[in-house]
């Protein structure tokens, strides 16, 4: 049987979204004032040495953080990534559960800075800073 | 097969789980300095449809990290201690990316690499990174 996430988180929808649908799954908890994401590091996200491979994490901070963003706007914007920064402060270990939220920290126009440390474990082990930029997009729930 | 695999460019397989799920990856034989290759398709995208940029991180880490380790060339392996990625443009469905590695300083305990990924002559990405050196058995 497979693991269950967490008490209140459920899988998130990626249907439209080909690259998360491949790379997950992904559960969401909503009913905070930010959702929270999470994860299982299965074995077909692992690298050679049977951790989480680097770009599972980036890929996870970069949706949540881009997700984040089109939630609060009520589905009304949508966003590309400008930049993300990673830092990398510990492995994952396959089995691992991983959990992130996206915080919003600085506005600037259009161009939002958002930071989406991902945690295992009760300790962070990746740091993500990144810019985003907004536009209005109707049609992204 | 709509998109053909450029001539001088074979797959390769690092023995990396995800790399197996999201390739297939490929190389340029004969290059002096590992260089990678992905051919996008519609599995790699976003809402939006253009390139996921977890596909592109993922990438330039792993083209950065096999550069370096190749060009050592001495059984040690390294891991990514920080990825700071520009998307400077897209790419869609069809489109060939390569990342092109510059080592910055590839001696040491902790190495230094640039990557930028291109659509032809387009750069879409620019990565800088920093990468700790081991040994295998260290790590077991």
């Amino acid at each position: 049987m497979a693991a269950q996430p967490p008490l209140g988180f459920g899988l998130l929808d990626c249907t439209h979204l080909p690259f998360n649908h491949l790379t997950g799954p992904i559960y969401i908890k909503e009913g905070d004032s930010t959702p929270r994401f999470g994860m299982f590091i299965l074995p077909q996200h692992s690298d050679a040495e049977g951790f989480a491979e680097r770009g599972v994490l980036a890929t996870l901070a970069d949706m949540v953080a881009g997700r984040s963003l089109v939630i609060a706007s009520n589905f009304t914007l949508g966003c590309f990534t400008i930049s993300l920064n990673l830092e990398f402060l510990a492995p994952v270990p396959q089995g691992g559960w991983i959990e992130t939220t996206a915080k919003l920290y600085g506005q600037q126009g259009n161009v939002a800075f958002v930071a989406c440390d991902i945690s295992y474990d009760g300790n962070v082990v990746m740091q993500a800073n990144g810019k985003f930029k907004q536009f209005p997009h109707a049609d992204l729930r | 097969m709509s998109h053909p695999v450029p001539e001088g460019y074979q797959s390769i397989d690092f023995g990396i789980p995800f790399l197996q799920l999201i390739g297939p990856v490929y190389h340029k034989v004969g290059a002096p300095v590992l260089h990678l290759a992905m051919r996008i398709e519609h599995k790699h995208c976003n809402a939006l449809g253009s390139v996921h940029g977890g596909l592109l991180a993922t990438l330039a880490d792993v083209a950065s990290v096999r550069a370096l380790v190749q060009a050592r060339n001495n059984g040690q392996r390294a891991f990514t201690i920080s990825l700071n990625t520009d998307y400077i443009g897209q790419a869609v469905e069809g489109d060939w990316i390569e990342a092109h590695i510059t080592i910055k300083k590839g001696s040491g305990g902790v190495a230094f690499a640039l990557c930028e990924i291109k659509v032809d002559d387009k750069l879409i990405v620019v990565s800088s990174g920093s990468f700790k050196f081991f040994t295998p058995s260290e790590a077991s």
